[in-house]
């Protein structure tokens, strides 16, 4: 058996202690990003740009906008004073330095061309074009931040599939369109199904899990921001995420189906199937699969009739009920799930 | 304990601390002398000194009420309980800051309900709580032909009985913060809970006289998931410690007891012995991952977790540990690359014997060592963007697993080795037609099971095509074939491995759609789902020895055809109607088909088997939805939903699958 049991806590008690010994200076400092530099002298044109605040860009001109009221609200926002102690947050932080934009503007300017119903615009091509940035720079303009504070759910990030097939964090999370950036459980499926069509009609099998009837959500299995399992699931395994709501599966048990349990999608599929009960295939062709059928001959070497065969091959778990491990030995004194 | 906590109540009082979170925070908007304070000065200057922000809260609130009508508790009500109920809804955010909340609550009966609530205080404190209640009608199936042949019949003990569960899961996380520095602690507490009225069949009797049995069983199943940790920073490299523990709680019941005749053939005595048992169970585990910063050229990160199970009616045990790292390096801004490396080991440990107790008997029976496994797998992947419109990624991975203690399973074998190649190309040739082709290589040596291919090809093609603005056409395809040579069977009681037979798969799959947006006004959405699974295998029955004792080699029905086909067509339509008045409606149409052929392995016509197998079913979904705006800030809202199911091929499957269920739902609705 294993012996890592206590070994991990007491790594783990190590970790944070010197974590407490190390200090705090210089944690909160984001570290300079290569390729983030590069996109803004590319995109920018030049670093010779200024910060000027935000004062300056919500202030002056997006005072009355929803997207500041939505921006103030949001953790960001609240970062926006330097009072909060963390990394301070404002439009240059994602859109890069102003002073290029908004030179030779003046609020006086601003509110004459506004009496007179023109809108000032501003140079914003020299802003960075967060929009049309590859996904991988537009999502390092949110990580360069948010690898400063701690990041609960990117540990996985960087190698997952998303951040591997050029998916970025604008592609979920609308930074200006509500105070409350979280994709909520129940609007993933919407957010998810926009790039996963297939997976969307598969739930529109006749067996299938919740979802829409908006009692599952893609994100009880998933996690888009990767993981270390296949698939981004969210658990360390198949079976591990199986079980979070099926724990009656989980076992262990003293007759084990071999290793096959280890993976649910052996027998199950995990969105929708045209089978009852989530099955790759129906019975009895799912356990014929891999298990010898019951003998169709007698002693005698007669065939067995049709009635016979109707018994013993139709529905294997009418008898073999205790597919997914059990307990009590069965007649023969082996496992063979009937009882 | 977290871990005992009552889910009602946790519910009940969160809501009234939202509640009074909500009544607080009554809309604060800025106010005209907010605005021109903070807009005091007259020239643009750098100046960061700002007033606390403030947002206007906003939500809705609906009360209303929903008709079911439902023929029976059949396929197309699956997840319905049958009864009419108020809706209720809430949908609110709120930013009295420095709190934060945001509520959204459904509620459309004791047994369909959804509530998530969220709390946040500055940076330093965050709640989450979701909340999720279904219910789920189950099959009750019959064994239709008792005593035929007379050596196999048939007890349903509770027929007429319609089975369900009532499945409730309470998600809550507490994440705290220290002042001024990213140090966490945090607390996830997940409660499942499965009430109702199972079907348990199982097979009584003894050979010669085999009772296949069906009776109902209450459950009251629970299961409770703890995670305590912490997280923060050391130096550059950012750490988290969690500690999880979980149980399962089958509560009474979790036995059942039948009486089981003497079995002259296998020796037991008859009596009354317990069986089905659903066992209580213990998890444990402590995870530590760590991750550098994700700012540099170069970004690491490794997860190390281990996990004890225990089950606490046969003393069986599992313990094992995972170890992950992840690397990414980006050297120059158009290539990236990715390895990544997991291992996994997991240990089983039975009891060398079981005592199986009867009423009046103990037996006493060996139990075959379980099998322990290791997998391991590296995975290097490659992105390469040579143009801007044009991402190429390939992957490599390789996954070794190894089993020990197999000798008394025979059919496994002790190391099975994976290698699979993803090649995959995501072009934009033009502004309006977005193109990705993937194709998958997969080589298995010693595969696990019959199911796993020797080789395996699969491409997948997949454009989006926008000629004009207001159109948008989809197309998805992608085909999967697998090859498979020497199948394995274990024959029968010999234990003896035999491998003959092969398998062919090929899985299709296309999806199409097409999206005209008319106007801002008008939507339409036409898709075509097409999904085909066929399989062909040879399959192995036992034959007994006509000579002697024992069994003869199996009997092969070679290539036995087996397959799934699925058409689903949908057409939604968004239309608003006027200003004040909106119309939804989604119609969706799914046939599915299946067949099972297998060939002359029994005296007469097989045909029966193949009937049992075969599949024919319909669903027809309609759903239509009407919202008009009435006064300033309410809305009355009408939506019919019903649903047709017919399964078309009467095939004795011993359940009643037809049905139609309707649902109608009236609300008025207002916003704040």
């Amino acid at each position: 058996m294993c012996n890592t049991g206590y070994r991990i806590p007491i790594l783990g008690i190590f970790v944070f202690l010197l974590v407490l010994m190390g200090g705090c200076q210089g944690l909160k400092g984001s570290r300079p990003l290569l390729p983030q530099k590069e996109y803004e002298k590319m995109i920018v044109g030049n670093l010779y740009a200024d910060y000027v605040g935000t004062q300056n860009c919500l202030a002056a001109c997006h005072e009355h906008d929803r997207l500041k009221e939505f921006f103030d609200a949001s953790t960001m926002g609240a970062q926006l004073k330097k009072e909060s102690g963390m990394p301070l947050v404002d439009c240059e932080s994602c859109h890069g330095p102003g002073s290029v934009a908004i030179s030779g503007l003046t609020r006086e300017l601003v509110e004459k061309n506004a009496r007179q119903g023109i809108k000032t615009a501003c140079d914003y091509k020299t802003l960075i074009d967060l929009k049309n940035l590859p996904a991988p720079a537009q999502s390092l303009t949110c990580l360069k931040c948010h690898s400063a504070n701690a990041t609960f759910n990117l540990h996985n990030w960087n190698a997952g599939t998303h951040a591997i097939s050029d998916v970025s964090c604008f592609d979920c999370h609308k930074v200006h369109q509500s105070p409350d950036l979280k994709v909520t459980p129940i609007k993933s499926g919407q957010l998810c199904f926009s790039c996963h069509q297939a997976a969307q009609v598969e739930f529109s099998l006749t067996s299938h899990h919740p979802l829409r009837e908006g009692r599952v959500f893609c994100i009880d299995c998933h996690d888009p921001h990767g993981g270390i399992s296949g698939s981004l699931l969210k658990e360390e395994s198949v079976k591990e995420s199986c079980v979070q709501c099926h724990p009656d599966k989980r076992g262990p048990f003293l007759y084990e189906h071999a290793d096959v349990m280890d993976d649910c999608q052996n027998c199950h599929t995990a969105h929708g199937s045209v089978n009852t009960n989530l099955l790759n295939a129906r019975e009895p062709f799912l356990c014929l699969q891999c298990h010898e059928g019951h003998a169709v001959n007698n002693r005698a070497g007669d065939r067995i009739s049709p009635e016979s065969a109707r018994a013993f091959y139709t529905r294997c778990t009418d008898c073999h009920s205790t597919i997914h491990g059990s307990d009590v030995p069965s007649a023969s004194g082996t496992g063979r799930f009937t009882q | 304990m977290i871990y005992h906590l009552v889910p009602k109540r946790v519910v009940t009082w969160t809501l009234v601390f939202f509640l009074c979170g909500f009544a607080v925070s009554a809309p604060a908007g800025s106010s005209d002398a907010d605005l021109e304070e903070s807009s005091g000065s007259d020239e643009i200057t750098q100046n960061n000194d700002e007033i606390l922000p403030h947002y206007k809260g906003e939500g809705s609130f609906y009360l209303g009420f929903r008709a079911v009508n439902i023929d029976t508790a059949g396929r197309s009500a699956e997840y319905e309980d049958g009864k009419s109920s108020i809706a209720l809804g809430l949908d609110g955010l709120a930013c009295p800051l420095p709190h934060r909340y945001h509520m959204h609550l459904e509620y459309f009966g004791e047994h369909n309900n959804y509530a998530d609530f969220g709390y946040a205080y500055k940076d330093l404190l965050l709640f989450r709580n979701v909340f999720v209640g279904i219910h789920h009608n189950l099959d009750h199936y019959n064994y239709l032909y008792p005593g035929d042949p007379p050596a196999v019949l048939f007890e349903d003990r509770s027929p007429g009985d319609e089975n369900y569960v009532d499945f409730i899961k309470n998600e809550l996380l507490l994440r705290a913060k220290a002042p001024d520095f990213p140090l966490h602690v945090f607390a996830k507490h997940r409660y499942v809970e499965r009430e109702g009225i199972l079907e348990q069949r199982f097979l009584a009797g003894s050979i010669g006289n085999l009772i296949k049995t069906s009776e109902s069983r209450d459950i009251n199943w629970e299961s409770n998931d703890l995670t305590l940790g912490m997280n923060s920073h050391l130096g550059p490299v950012e750490v988290e410690f969690s500690r999880n523990e979980s149980t399962f709680d089958p509560g009474t019941g979790s036995v059942l007891y039948d009486y089981f005749p003497s079995s002259t053939v296998f020796g037991r005595p008859g009596d009354t012995y317990p069986h089905n048992v659903v066992p209580e169970t213990e998890s444990s585990g402590n995870t530590i991952r760590f991750h550098s910063s994700f700012t540099g050229q170069i970004v690491a990160s490794a997860t190390l977790s281990n996990a004890e199970n225990t089950n606490n009616y046969s003393g069986a045990e599992s313990d094992g540990w995972k170890a992950a790292m992840d690397l990414r390096w980006i050297p120059d801004p158009v290539v990236s690359l990715f390895f990544k490396y997991r291992h996994q080991e997991k240990d089983k440990e039975n009891p060398e014997q079981v005592v199986l107790s009867g009423l009046v008997n103990r037996i006493t029976y060996p139990v075959r060592t379980p099998i322990s496994t290791e997998k391991d797998l590296f995975s290097l992947s490659a992105r390469y963007r040579p143009l801007n419109k044009l991402t190429l990624i390939g992957n490599y991975e390789f996954e070794h697993r190894k089993r020990t203690d197999i000798d008394d399973w025979i059919v496994l074998p002790a190391d099975s080795d994976v290698h699979r190649i993803n090649l995959t190309a995501h072009a934009r040739p033009l502004n309006t037609l977005k193109l990705k082709a993937i194709y998958d290589y997969e080589a298995y040596a010693n595969p696990s099971y019959n199911t796993e291919p020797d080789h395996s090809n699969k491409i997948r093609l997949n454009a989006t095509y926008t000629p004009v603005g207001w159109i948008t056409v989809f197309c998805d395809y992608s085909l999967r074939l697998m090859q498979r040579e020497e199948l394995q069977y274990l024959q029968g009681n010999e234990l003896v491995l035999l491998e003959d037979g092969e398998r062919d798969g090929r899985m299709d799959r296309f999806l199409g759609s097409l999206s005209l947006l008319f106007s801002p006004e008008v939507t339409l959405t036409a898709s075509w789902a097409y999904n085909r699974r066929k399989i062909e295998q040879d399959l192995a029955y036992t034959l007994w020895s006509t000579t002697g004792a024992g069994r003869d080699l199996p009997y092969y029905d070679r290539g036995v055809p087996y397959s799934d086909e699925s058409n689903t067509f949908i057409l939604s339509l968004y239309y608003l109607l006027r200003k004040d008045l909106t119309l939804t409606a989604d119609l969706s149409y799914t046939i599915a088909e299946g067949e099972y052929l297998p060939g002359d392995v029994i005296a007469g016509n097989s045909s029966t088997l193949g009937s049992f197998s075969a599949m024919e079913t319909t669903e027809t979904m309609v759903t239509v939805g009407l919202a008009k705006k009435i006064l300033q800030d309410w809305e009355v809202g009408v939506s019919f939903a019903a649903d047709f199911f017919e399964d078309r091929f009467n095939d004795g499957a011993g359940v009643e699958q037809d049905d139609e269920a309707f649902i109608t739902t009236f609300t008025v609705k207002r916003y704040f």
